[in-house]
């Protein structure tokens, strides 16, 4: 008896549901960059619950397949984390946010300041020793992050290095564990997302973040344009758009997706 | 169905359906177990075949680098890896574990006995992860200004035997302490020694149930995580040395699998199922006489 009544009570629940929600529900598809889905999925969250008729779904797939499940018009929105090449056609970006990175060294390094040049060949393995470069004599470790990390992704860009090119000596996957090797190596050398460096460099923690050609990787200096290791993160759009991808695009560029945008450690606009 | 009629005498004297709902329960319970296993493995063989099907897989797979942006997928460096930190772990940490579990079973007093165990069974539960952070920040520190950048094969097996130490004493002294009452007295009364009794008599007796513990204890140690990764290095190359950075195959799911597609995603579901193989290869070179 008593089972019976659950089962007849679940359906009626599971029934009442599915009704009242097919009534007018508009569906959102985005698909594309694996380092945006994140913050895609929590401003989605803050969209629904404004919109209560509205429902995203977040796919990852990388930016090219974002960007060709646009012009097939398999999705409403891609994500795409580069900026728009000629060859992409007709296709609308909407900038959400930016993100970069900051090189770290331990603290007991006294050096402060790499070209993209020196950068290129500590990395490459050509520089075994910081004495070389005039810091102390230190054998140098290169922390790299693991295959497929974002952040790999953009420092392979920037310096135009092949994965197989970088000689790293250590591995790692998340910032905080990146943060934490660096602070146990004195010759250690790696990079983070410059919002982890700010906060790393603040306290009395064992890293400091280090100039790039002179600048030094702050959010100010990304803001004001001084500091160039960073990438844009847009929204594409394709033909002509629901008016709740509309809807979606103002709102992650209106203050409060943007307070999203810088609660996720990415840079806002 | 065999075992129901050689069961049959029995059965007619209590059967009761308390007794069928106990049964039921037992088989199902073992189905649920066999049938769980037999998923995993299909499940991983199943998305591990898209990778083995692509012409990059069968190009690079029984090399050393693996760089999936290049589609190249050498998984030895990472078997090589597993296999000798798992090694080098036990070699640590089987002696001891014997001597502690020899010592809880015949020389301790019962009352310390008890609290030992009580301990060691607090520090099995020890998060595991937690004894990696130890390695990071403690011991990582210390051993890098002498042999920089110093993660590698020693902290991570040394690690990883302080992960395993207490659930392995723990079980090795399970079976060493098993029905040892009659053959204590009986070697008593004999005037043989308690030292040459062990180890003459019960050990050699125990042999296989010891090893039926170190097998365990290595089919936790390849499953062991993240206290490995976190002091590894996770450079993946053929370690030259011990303070040379590795990698182990779980090492390379947990850092790459939030991020991996397509290809590479399948190869890390096959790196799972060479996992799988690697416990099912040592299963069977324990021997199947404790079946």
């Amino acid at each position: 008896m008593k089972i019976s009544l659950y089962i007849a009570g679940s359906l009626i629940l599971w029934g009442s549901l599915g009704s009242s929600a097919a009534a007018s529900l508009q569906k959102l598809t985005l698909s594309g960059s694996s380092t945006l889905a994140p913050l895609v999925s929590e401003i989605a969250k803050a969209y629904e619950k404004n919109n209560a008729n509205v429902q995203l779904d977040v796919q990852t797939g990388g930016s090219s397949k974002g960007l060709s499940d646009c012009r097939d018009g398999l999705n409403d929105l891609g994500m795409i984390s580069r900026p728009l090449k000629p060859e992409d056609g007709n296709v609308r970006a909407v900038p959400i946010a930016r993100d970069g990175i900051a090189f770290m060294l331990n603290k007991t390094n006294s050096l402060s300041s790499f070209t993209g040049e020196q950068v290129v060949r500590i990395f490459r393995g050509e520089i075994q020793n910081w004495k070389e470069l005039g810091g102390p004599d230190q054998k140098v470790v290169v922390v790299n992050k693991a295959e497929g990390r974002a952040a790999l992704e953009l420092f392979l860009q920037h310096f135009k290095l092949k994965p197989s090119d970088v000689k790293a000596s250590l591995i790692i996957g998340d910032e905080e564990q990146g943060l934490k090797t660096i602070a146990s190596n004195p010759g250690a050398i790696g990079y983070v997302a410059i919002s982890s460096a700010e906060l790393a460099s603040q306290g009395n923690s064992q890293v400091k973040s280090v100039a790039l050609d002179g600048a030094i990787p702050t959010t100010d200096a990304v803001l004001k344009g001084s500091y160039t290791l960073v990438r844009p993160l847009s929204l594409v759009q394709c033909g002509k758009a629901k008016p709740a991808a509309e809807g979606f695009i103002q709102f992650a560029s209106s203050p409060e997706g943007q307070k999203l945008v810088k609660s996720l450690n990415y840079i806002p606009l | 169905m065999k075992l129901g009629e050689s069961r049959q005498p029995e059965r007619k004297m209590r059967q009761n359906w308390r007794d069928r709902i106990f049964e039921f329960w037992i088989d199902l319970t073992r189905l649920l177990a066999c049938g769980g296993i037999l998923c995993i493995f299909v499940f991983l063989g199943k998305e591990a075949l898209v990778f083995l099907k692509a012409p990059e897989a069968s190009q690079s797979l029984f090399q050393l680098a693996w760089f999936p942006s290049e589609n190249r997928f050498g998984i030895m460096a990472m078997v090589v890896g597993s296999v000798l930190v798992v090694g080098l772990s036990l070699l640590q940490a089987w002696p001891i574990a014997r001597a502690s579990a020899i010592y809880l079973g015949f020389f301790s007093s019962p009352r310390t006995s008890v609290w030992l165990l009580g301990s060691l069974q607090l520090m099995a539960a020890i998060p595991s992860v937690v004894v990696g952070l130890f390695g990071l920040s403690f011991l990582l520190p210390i051993l890098a200004v002498y042999f920089p950048p110093a993660f590698g094969l020693l902290v991570a097996s040394f690690v990883l035997s302080f992960v395993l130490l207490p659930s392995l004493i723990i079980n090795v002294h399970a079976m060493l302490v098993i029905d040892t009452d009659p053959l204590l007295e009986v070697g008593k009364s004999l005037g043989i020694s308690t030292p040459s009794l062990i180890r003459k008599v019960i050990l050699p007796q125990r042999r296989r149930f010891l090893r039926r513990a170190l097998i365990l204890g290595a089919g936790r140690a390849f499953g062991e995580t993240l206290a490995v990764l976190l002091v590894a290095g996770n450079n993946i190359q053929l370690p030259k040395g011990l303070f040379e950075p590795f990698r182990t195959l779980n090492a390379t799911i947990a850092l790459e699998m939030s991020y991996a597609q397509g290809l590479h995603r399948s190869a890390l579901f096959f790196l799972g199922l060479c996992l799988l193989l690697l416990v099912c290869v040592l299963r069977f070179l324990a021997g199947r006489e404790n079946a």
